[in-house]
């Protein structure tokens, strides 16, 4: 026998962690290999950064992730946040949604930088939250005197969204 | 509903459960040696010539009234295959139509799709000759022209394309594939997938030597566990029952036994003390049931 | 025949998830063949750990796709995230054809915009990967099966009228 449900689908806080954190680390990747910067820890260390960005995201805790580009002259820039807001309990309509064509426009626009830049990634929080594998104490560099852009909503769940900010001298 | 699970049977031959099968319907030789001809003739043209100069698409269909054997036959074809083959094993694929048609609104024509074109061809990728079996294959392949509003005609066509389209598909890129289609209703099939049949076989009811066969048949089984019923079974008189049954279903003949046997309450008790008097009464209830049927269903509803 | 498939990675999976339920389809695909050994496919792709989700979470593999190639084999897989993963109807069943799949299989990576460098620096590890534009159908099965008798005609003798 076969069964029609017309009940709406619901989405739990874990589809929208999922979500998020995958376009926040491919979002990563992507601005890596733009700038030409050697991912290949990104790659070697998905899995794990995967589901810490994932499990913060679950409880809220997350409130920044953050890409730090190292230059050999000690320079620290570009700077890429991605600030999390959470929405609410997920009711309503709210789709899963990511702009991946704007940010392909807006990172065909970021400069290259000198060879031998390389990465580093710090997460801030909203208070109390679970310690991860791989994810310890460290200290960001300052955004303080460095021009901002805001590329605006980068992608969104029922439950929180993500949106990107560049940081450059 | 995934669509395995419109897969009720897949199995590999020789499988002992499938040995008697064959044996067990009686019709007259020519039918099966038709069916199992016909099969072994498709596997062996089509894998050495292109489908463009043999027209074969690798499509039997069975008809004729309800209870003649046609399921069984087919059940038992792939079993009589596999010693005929050159890796001496065959493979029968059983599908549910009836599961197809009953999915959500518009789905049938996916479902008929991955079925045939996908998970079909998945299942017979290692190349061994294998018997697909669409029981009451009406139910798949409506007959478009006849197709009302109500029953979302559009919803029926689709479903019937696809899979007259996964016949063409399946022609020329599996020749060790074969459909075998039953139906005790030809005229409610689709006219496009008549005519892609290499060949229909009409299984009739049983005249009057085939019924005795099947008395014969069926109280020498049933002899086993009750001895006496093999004397009743080489009982010359057994003709006349036979007579009486002639144009019933095989399936009815078979069944007019056990009729006969709860006619009294000693051969409830013990079926061996069946008597040719217990059957031929039993033989006249069942044709008066028969032509109670037939009369409130306005007509006999057998094979065109 | 041309087929394509559909795997949903997030909402529905991680991208982590979601290319493991690639990988796994497509061993299970061409691994039915006697001529791949088991476990050489997951071999093939074993340097692009990491590298796949990345693929998967940036969306390189939606609209393009990856493509497996071999004699009578031609396979399109696209990864959906975000709403269209939602969407899909996935049919994880090995894809019909890879039971007589050859040694010669490969799978072709689509343009990965920022990932291109990295990619085809990857795909140099494995003579079964690669990133040209791969061909439009499956090249014809050089193979005996489609040649090979089906029938044994003594057996056939054997039935008589």
């Amino acid at each position: 026998m076969t069964f029609t449900s017309v009940s709406t689908p619901t989405h739990t806080i874990v589809h929208t962690a999922t979500h998020l954190a995958d376009v926040i680390l491919g979002s990563i990747a992507d601005i890596l290999g733009t700038l030409g910067i050697d991912a290949t820890q990104v790659f070697a260390d998905w899995d794990r950064d995967n589901r810490a960005i994932s499990e913060w995201i679950k409880e809220g805790s997350l409130n920044i992730v953050a890409l730090e580009c190292h230059q050999p002259n000690g320079v620290v820039a570009p700077i890429f946040e991605f600030p999390v807001s959470y929405t609410g309990t997920g009711e309503g309509d709210r789709k899963f949604t990511a702009d991946r064509a704007a940010l392909a426009r807006y990172l065909a626009k970021l400069q290259r930088v000198p060879s031998g830049t390389v990465y580093k990634m710090f997460c801030s929080y909203n208070g109390l939250h679970s310690s991860q594998q791989g994810w310890g104490p460290a200290t960001r560099a300052s955004v303080a005197g460095m021009r901002s852009y805001s590329f605006g909503t980068l992608a969104a769940g029922p439950h929180a969204s993500t949106g990107l900010r560049y940081f450059t001298k | 509903m995934d669509v395995s699970e419109l897969v009720k049977t897949e199995c590999k031959m020789p499988d002992k459960r499938y040995a008697g099968l064959w044996d067990s319907i009686v019709v007259d030789v020519s039918i099966k040696n038709r069916l199992l001809r016909s099969a072994a003739l498709s596997l062996r043209l089509r894998a050495d010539l292109p489908f463009e100069t043999t027209a074969l698409h690798g499509l039997t269909i069975l008809y004729g009234p309800p209870g003649t054997g046609k399921t069984t036959l087919a059940r038992g074809l792939a079993h009589q295959l596999a010693p005929l083959t050159t890796h001496r094993s065959a493979r029968l694929i059983e599908i549910n139509p009836h599961g197809l048609m009953s999915a959500e609104h518009g789905q049938s024509q996916r479902r008929v799709t991955e079925l045939l074109t996908d998970y079909v061809p998945s299942l017979v990728d290692d190349g061994v000759p294998t018997v697909v079996l669409l029981d009451e294959v009406e139910s798949m392949v409506v007959a478009r022209s006849q197709a009302s509003l109500a029953a979302n005609p559009a919803d029926v066509h689709r479903a019937t394309d696809a899979v007259l389209t996964a016949i063409d598909s399946n022609a020329s890129s599996l020749p060790h594939l074969v459909f075998v289609a039953t139906t005790n209703f030809t005229g409610a099939i689709d006219e496009a997938f008549l005519s892609r049949a290499d060949v229909a076989i009409c299984v009739p009811t049983p005249d009057a030597d085939g019924a005795l066969a099947i008395l014969r048949t069926t109280l020498n089984a049933m002899s086993k566990s009750f001895t006496p019923l093999a004397q009743l079974a080489g009982n010359p008189a057994l003709e006349r029952v036979a007579s009486a049954l002639a144009g019933m279903d095989g399936r009815r003949i078979r069944k007019t036994i056990s009729e006969a046997m709860l006619g009294r309450i000693e051969t409830v008790i013990e079926p061996g003390v069946l008597t040719i008097e217990d059957l031929l009464s039993a033989a006249q209830r069942v044709k008066q049931s028969a032509h109670i049927t037939q009369s409130k269903s306005g007509g006999n509803n057998g094979a065109h | 025949m041309e087929r394509t498939r559909l795997i949903a990675a997030a909402p529905v999976r991680s991208a982590s998830e979601a290319w493991q339920v690639l990988t796994t389809l497509l061993s299970d695909t061409l691994e039915r063949s006697s001529s791949i050994p088991t476990g050489s496919v997951a071999a093939a792709l074993a340097n692009l750990k990491g590298l796949g989700p990345a693929l998967i979470a940036g969306g390189h593999l939606e609209s393009k796709g990856i493509v497996l190639v071999d004699e009578g084999l031609h396979l399109t897989i696209r990864v959906l995230t975000a709403d269209a993963a939602l969407d899909v109807e996935e049919n994880l069943n090995p894809v019909p054809g890879g039971a007589s799949a050859t040694d010669g299989w490969t799978i072709y990576f689509p343009p990965a915009g920022p990932l291109d460098k990295t990619l085809r620096s990857a795909v140099k590890s494995s003579p079964h990967l690669s990133t040209a534009e791969p061909p439009a159908s499956a090249p014809a099965q050089k193979s005996e099966r489609t040649s090979k008798s089906l029938i044994d005609v003594d057996a056939l003798r054997g039935l008589g009228n």
